[in-house]
């Protein structure tokens, strides 16, 4: 066991806060649907290496998982298309980008946390259970409300603006209509954009699913390169 | 009077709470990943003393000692996953008879939230509730049954040289319901219904230790502010209202 001083615990304590504060701001931001703060404010801009994994692959590299959320923007735009022109009384003289998010509930409720900073205060890590889910009204293919559960293990980086996201993996259980049971097929829909590596990271449950311990578990760690990554590369 | 503490002892009781919180999200993750083994060894008491007095309770009663914990947590449970293979196994000849399946189907996951945590003034101990909004999904011959279950943590926590450590857990279910039903259509817990452990566990004090009938038990207590642990108090059987003490096993009907 680690033995700190006042001053250090101290400043452990301010780094756990802090990203803590991180995760939650992740959570509100996706539910109002701002992607321009998430990925200019909430993830890494100079650490090398920064991943967004999903079930089906990862997104490599800071620009990659930019283009990511500029695709998730594009689709919020279409949706806000859709509620403007089916409610074009409500939201005359509004653009699109004006009433991003109308029509849709996007939970991600972040439970269970497991939290390790690193000894050397340079990284930590990690991991979170969600239960959450989702409500479009005016999403192209119809209305829709789910439940969607799973675990989200991520890397944190201190850079000089403070602590920010570097790798984050989201490995969703089910994804299953509200007041159904999730034993129906679990189908994703196509990414939004191309994985830049695609891989079977985490399987939807299904009824002949095996247990799997992924993401793992955080453990107290000196620095960065004594642990494991929530990137591909110790996938 | 209200203790007083140092800089010093504040800093390093607020990182009490986040050691403990730790511990519990890794319970729960532990179990979630089926490493019940692990869990036992690196998580719950490892002193001898502790370990005697450590105890696992739910709506049906309490296991006592971390040797019958063990038994059923980490043995009944793979006893369990060994049966349910089988008879997969036998309806479905698509799914090998393995020890990589064993569990196949399950997916399990009891979420931490609503935290509050107190240590004890005296550091040797502390006393935390979460609230677990959780689901539960297991797969047999005949398909696979999911569940949500909502529940209600009460965990005493005891330093040891390598850290805090789990010393008595209690889990009071409040509901089991499968997804889709109203809730106004799941029965009412009977006043007097016997509550039956599942079959295979060893139960050392069995009892109706939680009860969901009037949706309102203060057991297990919210924790307060203390200065050193009392049993009465706790989230092992003494701690329980409906608790009469032991069986004949001990002397004056306590838990030794």
């Amino acid at each position: 066991m680690e033995l700190y001083t006042t001053e250090q615990l101290t400043e452990r304590w301010e780094a756990h806060n802090e990203i803590c504060n991180l995760v939650g701001r992740f959570s509100f931001y996706e539910l109002l649907r701002d992607t321009e703060t998430i990925k200019r404010r909430l993830w890494c801009e100079d650490a090398e290496g920064a991943s967004l994994g999903l079930n089906d692959g990862y997104y490599i590299g800071i620009a990659e998982i930019r283009k990511y959320y500029d695709a998730v923007k594009a689709s919020d735009l279409c949706k806000a298309a859709i509620a403007k022109d089916r409610h074009h009384d409500v939201f005359e003289g509004k653009a699109a980008d004006d009433i991003i998010g109308v029509g849709s509930l996007m939970v991600l409720n972040l439970t269970t946390p497991v939290l390790e900073i690193a000894k050397d205060m340079k990284t930590a890590k990690g991991l979170w259970s969600f239960m959450g889910g989702s409500v479009e009204h005016h999403a192209p293919g119809g209305p829709s409300a789910v439940n969607r559960w799973g675990r989200i293990g991520i890397d944190f980086v201190k850079e000089s603006t403070g602590w920010r996201i570097w790798h984050m993996i989201v490995a969703v259980d089910f994804e299953a209509p509200m007041g159904e049971n999730w034993v129906m097929p679990n189908i994703f829909p196509e990414p939004l954009i191309p994985f830049t590596m695609q891989r079977k990271n985490h399987e939807l449950y299904h009824e002949r699913r095996v247990y799997t311990s992924f993401p793992e578990v955080p453990v107290a760690y000196g620095t960065f390169a004594e642990t494991f990554s929530y990137g591909p590369e110790d996938n | 009077m209200e203790r007083k503490y140092t800089d010093d002892e504040i800093i390093r009781r607020v990182w009490d709470v986040l050691e403990i919180k730790n511990l519990m999200g890794r319970h729960a993750y532990f179990h979630a990943y089926d490493m019940h083994e692990a869990e036992i060894c690196e998580l719950w008491v490892s002193d001898e003393s502790h370990q005697k007095t450590a105890s696992f309770g739910q709506n049906w009663g309490y296991q006592v000692g971390i040797e019958t914990i063990r038994s059923n947590y980490v043995d009944q449970n793979l006893a369990w996953h060994r049966a349910a293979l089988s008879a997969i196994c036998e309806k479905d000849s698509s799914v090998a008879h393995k020890s990589e399946n064993l569990g196949i189907g399950t997916m399990l996951i009891h979420t931490l939230t609503t935290p509050y945590v107190e240590v004890a003034g005296d550091g040797r101990t502390a006393q935390g509730m979460w609230y677990s909004p959780g689901q539960v999904t297991v797969a047999g011959p005949d398909g696979v049954e999911c569940m949500w279950m909502y529940e209600r943590y009460g965990v005493d926590f005891i330093r040891e040289q390598t850290g805090w450590k789990i010393w008595h857990m209690f889990i009071g279910t409040d509901f089991i319901v499968h997804p889709g039903t109203l809730m106004r259509d799941v029965p009412v817990p009977d006043e007097e219904a016997s509550v039956s452990a599942p079959e295979g566990l060893d139960i050392t004090i069995p009892m109706q230790a939680y009860s969901a009938r009037h949706n309102f038990s203060e057991y297990p207590y919210i924790p307060q502010p203390y200065e050193v642990f009392d049993p009465k108090r706790g989230n092992g059987p003494e701690g329980n209202p409906a608790y009469k003490g032991y069986g004949a096993q001990t002397e004056g009907g306590t838990l030794q």
